[in-house]
């Protein structure tokens, strides 16, 4: 006589076969967390959600054959295997966020999330969980419950409106990445500085002048960003130098030469590509010229131009003019 | 508290040159060294595990014995790439444990390589004797046979790395024939009221005919489709480039060989005489082909298609137990004259002659003791208890390793991480359990524990004052030193208010 719930069925076997591994495996990695003193919640989670599934499908044979002593009965067994499965689910779900999203966010450039964000998704994760387990699992109708959630979910929406604003527009910059952390950028028409900080409201940027500047990220999310150390670090920087104006018929190619030869020796540019100098003609008693060069770094732009101008100014008159372009 | 080691004795200055090897492996020399030292183990030594468990509790035992072994292998093969030296086991025991550790888990590799030899010489034997009988009529007596079977294999083993890996690739390409070969014969006389044919117990079902029981009592068996491996990590300092090749070697053989067992379990236990003949015989295979083949086959042509992977096991066993022999005696654990390597084709030909006449002196015993069957099966039984017992040694190494050394540089990771580590030694420990649970085995384990039990003394004794710094000990050694400074600066630091960063243990290229 075949002992009661013993497989007998290839399918069975193999959920048997199943259900011995993920016990394994789960023991395994409770065990390999404490020996490594290393948080292995996530594996931990996926076996159990896999363990529980099987003995979920398993239960013709898994409840006679072990729980019959337990449960007073196989709904009895049903009714705590799902319950069970459907709170490993919403464990995995929220150890997943805080490990994948969260932990990725911030990996990414991002300063931490927000606690408050984290425990609501956590209630949130948890609270429907229970929802479908009293509702599918039990059997009871959680309309009341639901609604009285949606109201208050409404509420919440409302009053955070702006915050979830900037929230939702952080992490659309996150997943689009326009710059990152140290970055030099100017985003629409404000000052121009270094990125120092990305949280979930708002971009800091450090101006040259040493000023922060706060840019709320629906702003950001909207504006036009000129990022000046993406893709390449290396920028070009193109200006126009008003110099006295050459005597009639004099070769503009040595004040051409002079520019190259005062921009070449700055610290900071580039010898390659090298640099450009271009007369383009007389203009109210002034020379034109177009100066084109490529500096390491966009922080030390000012740095360098100043250094031009001091090296012009030394064997030669000042620029009578200097406008820029960059 | 156990006598610590060494100090280590000084080496001279051309050691390192006289006991050198060659780097001529890739990866598929790997998989076929992999498959060739596996192999035999599906050809036949599974099988009883049909009658302990049925084919539903055999077929559980064999999904839960891939598990382990897949988390093995990539655990292995991580620590292999991060220490490639040809010690295998014993590199990482000592790295992890200690001499002491090390030279447990050495002597427990050698006594699993050459056993399994002895073994499979005496089963080599016997075949050829077979053939020989009913082909020329003449059998020279077996310890001539074997003899000239051990003398061509520790031969070619001699001549080359080279000669040898493409040896056991065409072996495991003959064995993998002679498998596929068969499935594809059997799938149209395959049957599954043949394969549940055991009569169940009391309380047993056709799947499962001795109960839940019989799927723990049919590991020990389902263990035969895929132990020796890890001969595969005894490669690294013969292998081009250890760090990518080895993993990937190893990788493609286990899958190889997993696939093969799943069909061969099935298809063999599924086609005439059924699971209750196939499950009470030595030679399963044999049977499985005359069940298709039917009786009009010529034996001696099903006698040498089987005889092809007892010939591949054999002859990756040699390469292992040379390796084994040829590290342990590096260091001094073993006497350093068995690890001098040929001057001009750098194999370890001493080491490789040392094994053989150990197991050819077992083999022997197994035919000429009083109760020869029984030294046979306590000779196997040895074999088996002391791979488990090196995998516990090293999955218990890559945990330690990966508490001690997180920082040492892995150019393979296990995706399966020190979960996948810890899973494979807790299935071990539970097959090390069965094993002394079955009264079968318990001779076996005995021999066994009386072995490494009079090795430790000798250790203790004695080789533990003749160690030198070997290439294995040499990275220990520094990996040590700078785990004791790192814990030390961490320490100094955290009284200053400091953080210390990850330090990096060095990298090891396979040298001194």
């Amino acid at each position: 006589m075949p002992s009661a719930g013993l497989p007998d069925s290839l399918a069975d076997v193999l959920a048997l076969a199943g259900v011995i591994i993920f016990a394994t495996t789960s023991v395994a990695a409770a065990l390999s967390a404490l020996v490594l003193r290393k948080e292995n919640l996530l594996y931990l989670a996926t076996q159990l959600v896999l363990l529980l599934l099987l003995l979920h499908q398993g239960a013709r044979w898994a409840y006679p054959l072990w729980f019959a002593d337990a449960f007073d009965d196989r709904a009895s067994y049903d009714r705590a295997i799902l319950t069970l499965l459907f709170l490993a689910l919403a464990f995995t779900a929220d150890v997943g966020t805080r490990i994948l999203l969260w932990r990725g966010m911030a990996r990414s450039g991002r300063s931490a999330v927000p606690p408050l964000l984290v425990g609501t998704v956590r209630v949130l994760t948890y609270l429907f969980a229970l929802l479908i387990v009293i509702q599918f699992v039990y059997g009871q109708s959680i309309t009341a419950l639901a609604t009285l959630s949606g109201a208050f979910a409404l509420i919440l929406g409302l009053s955070a409106q702006t915050t979830l604003g900037e929230m939702f527009a952080g992490i659309a910059i996150a997943l689009s990445r326009p710059f990152r952390l140290g970055d030099w950028v100017r985003v629409g028409t404000l000052d121009e500085g270094r990125v120092v900080d990305m949280t979930w409201r708002l971009v800091r940027i450090e101006t040259r002048d040493h000023h922060t500047l706060n840019i709320p990220n629906r702003m950001v999310a909207d504006a036009s960003v000129y990022n000046f150390s993406h893709p390449r670090r290396t920028v070009r920087v193109s200006e126009t130098i008003y110099l006295p104006a050459l005597p009639e018929g004099a070769d503009p190619a040595a004040v051409e030469q002079r520019l190259i030869d005062a921009v070449s020796q700055c610290p900071g540019v580039l010898a390659a590509p090298p640099p450009i100098a271009q007369y383009r003609g007389n203009r109210s008693g002034v020379a034109d010229y177009r100066l084109r060069y490529v500096i390491g770094d966009y922080r030390h732009r000012d740095e360098v131009k100043d250094l031009v101008r001091r090296r012009m100014a030394e064997p030669a008159p000042a620029p009578a003019e200097r406008r820029r372009e960059t | 508290m156990l006598p610590p080691a060494g100090p280590y004795l000084p080496l001279p200055p051309d050691d390192a040159e006289r006991r050198s090897l060659r780097r001529a492996a890739g990866s598929w020399s790997l998989w076929g060294l992999g498959v060739s030292a596996v192999i035999a183990g599906e050809f036949s030594g599974w099988s009883y595990g049909l009658i302990a468990g049925g084919f539903g509790g055999l077929l559980i035992a064999t999904l839960i014995i891939s598990v382990m072994y897949l988390c093995f292998c990539c655990s292995v093969a991580e620590m292999a790439g991060a220490i490639p030296f040809a010690g295998g086991a014993y590199a990482y025991g000592r790295l992890a444990f200690g001499p002491w550790g090390g030279f447990l888990a050495g002597a427990a590799q050698n006594t699993e390589y050459v056993f399994t030899c002895s073994v499979l010489v005496v089963t080599i034997g016997d075949y050829l004797g077979f053939i020989l009988g009913h082909t020329i009529g003449f059998v020279p007596p077996d310890a001539v046979l074997w003899a000239a079977i051990y003398a061509i294999f520790v031969l070619i083993n001699v001549h080359g790395v080279r000669l040898t890996f493409q040896v056991a690739i065409l072996l495991s390409i003959l064995s993998i024939a002679v498998l596929v070969g068969f499935s594809v014969g059997a799938v149209p006389h395959f049957s599954l009221a043949e394969a549940l044919d055991v009569a169940p117990k009391p309380g047993g079902t056709r799947w499962l005919p001795a109960g839940l029981g019989g799927i723990a009592y049919a590991l020990p068996f389902a263990i035969w489709f895929l132990l020796a491996i890890e001969e595969v990590t005894l490669a690294p300092e013969e292998t081009l480039e250890p760090g990518r090749a080895l993993p990937r070697g190893m990788l493609y053989a286990i899958a190889t060989l997993i696939l093969l067992a799943f069909a061969i379990l099935v298809l063999n236990a599924g086609v005439a005489p059924g699971a209750q003949a196939v499950g009470s015989s030595d030679n399963p295979l044999l049977l499985g082909f005359q069940g298709i083949l039917g009786a009009a086959v010529d034996p001696v042509v099903i006698g040498i298609l089987v005889l092809i992977g007892q010939v591949a096991s054999f002859h990756a066993g040699v390469y292992a137990f040379g390796r084994t022999i040829f590290t342990q005696a590096r260091a001094g654990y073993i006497p350093r004259a068995l690890s001098l390597t040929h001057r001009t084709r750098k194999t370890p030909h001493r080491a490789l002659i040392a094994g053989a006449l150990i197991g050819y002196g077992a083999a022997l015993a197994v035919r000429y003791a009083p109760d020869s069957p029984q030294v046979d099966a306590v000779l196997l039984n040895m074999s088996v208890f002391a791979a488990v017992l090196s995998y516990i040694v090293q999955m218990s190494a890559f945990l330690a390793l990966q508490r001690n050394y997180p920082g040492l540089r892995r150019p393979y990771r296990s995706p399966l991480g020190a979960t996948g580590a810890m899973t494979a030694l807790v299935i071990a420990v539970a097959c090390l359990i069965l094993l002394f649970a079955n009264p079968a085995y318990r001779p076996g384990l005995l021999g066994c524990v009386v072995l490494l039990l009079l090795a430790l003394i000798y250790f203790g004794a004695y080789g533990r004052r003749r160690l030198v710094l070997a290439p294995e000990e040499a990275f220990a050694v520094d990996c040590e030193s700078l785990r004791q400074a790192r814990s030390q600066r961490q320490t100094r630091r955290l009284a200053g208010g400091q953080r210390e960063p990850d330090s990096v243990a060095p990298a090891a290229d396979g040298h001194a």
